[in-house]
């Protein structure tokens, strides 16, 4: 079998193509450019003259049938929201019936975490009215606590307006959450400090939509498989500086969990997280979920704790998809108060 | 190298002239290495020098201008690549990338190139091919490759082993497909 020639980068150092491609053509276009640079001010009073009286029929169109209602401030039993989590004063963040989780210590009592419950809405209002859906049953809890967690940590039932996408997730005690579902269907959640909002925990899914996001995403926190995501057509620009970086196991979906922590960035935070990567004959999809806090904040056994039940159930825990509980759809909205009256039903 | 500064500091354009003159191949090339695209290459090698025509006073001397040229040639590939439209364009592509057809530009392209040599290069996927070019054609050093490519020395030298790697079983791999 022959081989490469053993000179052949030496060969390298000769000009790929015998012929210019840089002509002169080009060269004067660089000069023209730079000579008689676009006519942006003429060109921003053209589109102002065509755009503005658009913009005037739609506003006159839009007020004169209504279709603004939700803007103005005028309840509108027809739309999700406007796009916010919580269009009712008290959805998100609202403190619900505690959660019980198992102790850590074999002789410890259940360790109770606040359950706060967040109305994840749609990126993208679809047109149609929400459906008033069950909550989800939820599963006891499996996964052990340490007793001091109680103070330090929150379980956040996060629960679609459209009756899919309903998960639980850890996150330290107090912080706010804003849940959004794509228009492609993949979901997320974000926590914000509120006594330091540069302190965020963001928890991300593809939910097998956009197979870009999801390749180009494995590659960056699994570099093992950068190469792969390449080849597919979604190569790592830029990546990701690891502080230290794990693999929970060898096979099967802990050889597909990543613990990461990252550099501090240049405001000087600390980020800690997780990924999860699923392979379906379908496409792919990931999950994430990271830490950005300053140095020690929150503690470290909280931390683990949000972190170590990602990576214990793979992602956020899903809940069972809830649809109608009768065959048809309730045009009615659903409440905050309906959702919160629900829980307490379920204890 | 402190003349090379002094001469892009106070460029006119007369300089700049002179600068497509030397440069213009370097660019043009290692935006088609890039791109893969001639017609892609032309608009990125001309927003390079506009951009160095601009922003000549970022020019501190530390790399050697065709070094400090390199790396403006990155960055406005990299904006195209990662432009809307280019980005609708891959999507489109992408589930065909695996086709084993070539199309008529890349095919002359491929025909056009010096050496066989290049012709596998050229095959290599983008990080391999370019970090081989920016050593082997270049000549940058480890550092400035590093610094280029925006990776650690380390990364910056198991890629080029990688692709080193990659470029051997790529020419065995077409030997034995040819033959």
């Amino acid at each position: 079998m022959a081989r490469l020639p053993h000179d052949w980068e030496k060969r390298l150092q000769e000009s790929p193509f015998a012929d210019r491609h840089f002509t002169e053509k080009l060269q004067r276009n660089v000069n023209r450019r730079l000579n008689h640079p676009p006519q942006r001010k003429l060109r921003r009073w053209i589109y102002a003259a065509v755009i503005l009286p658009l913009v005037a029929l739609v506003l006159v169109i839009g007020y004169s049938s209504g279709g603004f209602s939700s803007l103005t401030g005028r309840p509108d039993h027809g739309a999700v929201s406007s796009g916010e989590n919580s269009p009712d004063p008290g959805a998100a963040g609202t403190q619900s019936p505690a959660l019980s989780f198992p102790s850590a210590d074999p002789s410890g009592d259940e360790v109770q975490l606040p359950l706060v419950a967040v109305l994840a809405v749609p990126s993208v209002d679809d047109g149609y009215p929400a459906v008033r859906n069950p909550v989800p049953a939820l599963p006891e809890m499996t996964f052990p606590l340490s007793a001091e967690m109680a103070d330090q940590l929150q379980a956040t039932l996060v629960y679609g307006a459209d009756g899919k996408s309903s998960y639980l997730l850890l996150s330290p005690a107090g912080w706010v959450a804003s849940a959004v579902i794509g228009a492609n269907g993949s979901y997320g959640l974000t926590f914000t400090d509120p006594a330091d909002p540069a302190q965020t925990l963001a928890y991300t899914d593809t939910n097998w939509s956009c197979q870009g996001c999801a390749i180009s995403d494995i590659g960056l926190y699994f570099p093992e498989k950068a190469d792969w995501a390449e080849d597919s057509g979604f190569p790592v620009y830029v990546p990701l500086h690891f502080k230290s970086r794990e693999l929970l196991g060898t096979g099967g979906a802990a050889g597909r969990t990543v613990r990461y922590a990252l550099q501090p960035d240049k405001d000087g935070l600390l980020a800690d997280g997780a990924a999860y990567y699923e392979e379906g004959s379908w496409g792919y999809l990931i999950r994430r979920i990271e830490l950005r806090h300053a140095s020690g904040i929150p503690e470290n056994a909280a931390m683990e704790s949000i972190l170590g039940f990602f990576a214990a159930v793979h992602g956020a825990l899903i809940l069972p998809e809830s649809g109608p509980e009768s065959g048809e759809a309730d045009p009615a909205p659903y409440s905050t108060s309906d959702l919160l009256s629900t829980l307490e039903q379920q204890g | 190298m402190s003349m090379e500064r002094n001469n892009v500091a106070t460029m006119s354009a007369g300089a700049l002239q002179t600068l497509m003159e030397i440069y213009g191949e370097d660019v043009w090339n290692y935006a088609f290495f890039l791109s893969r695209s001639s017609s892609a290459a032309d608009d990125i090698a001309q927003e390079t020098f506009i951009r160095a025509y601009k922003y000549m006073h970022a020019f501190r001397g530390e790399a050697s201008v065709k070094t400090w040229l390199l790396r403006i040639t990155r960055n406005r590939w990299y904006t195209y690549h990662s432009s809307s439209f280019m980005k609708r364009v891959t999507l489109l592509a992408a589930p065909d990338s695996t086709r084993t057809a070539q199309s008529a530009e890349n095919a002359y392209m491929d025909e056009s190139l010096s050496s066989e040599v290049w012709q596998l290069v050229l095959r290599l996927p983008r990080k391999y091919r370019e970090i081989l070019m920016l050593h082997a054609h270049y000549e940058m050093t480890m550092e400035e490759l590093a610094h280029t490519l925006n990776i650690s020395l380390s990364a910056a030298k198991s890629r080029l082993h990688r692709a080193r790697q990659k470029a051997s079983e790529y020419w065995e791999k077409e030997l034995n497909g040819n033959g």
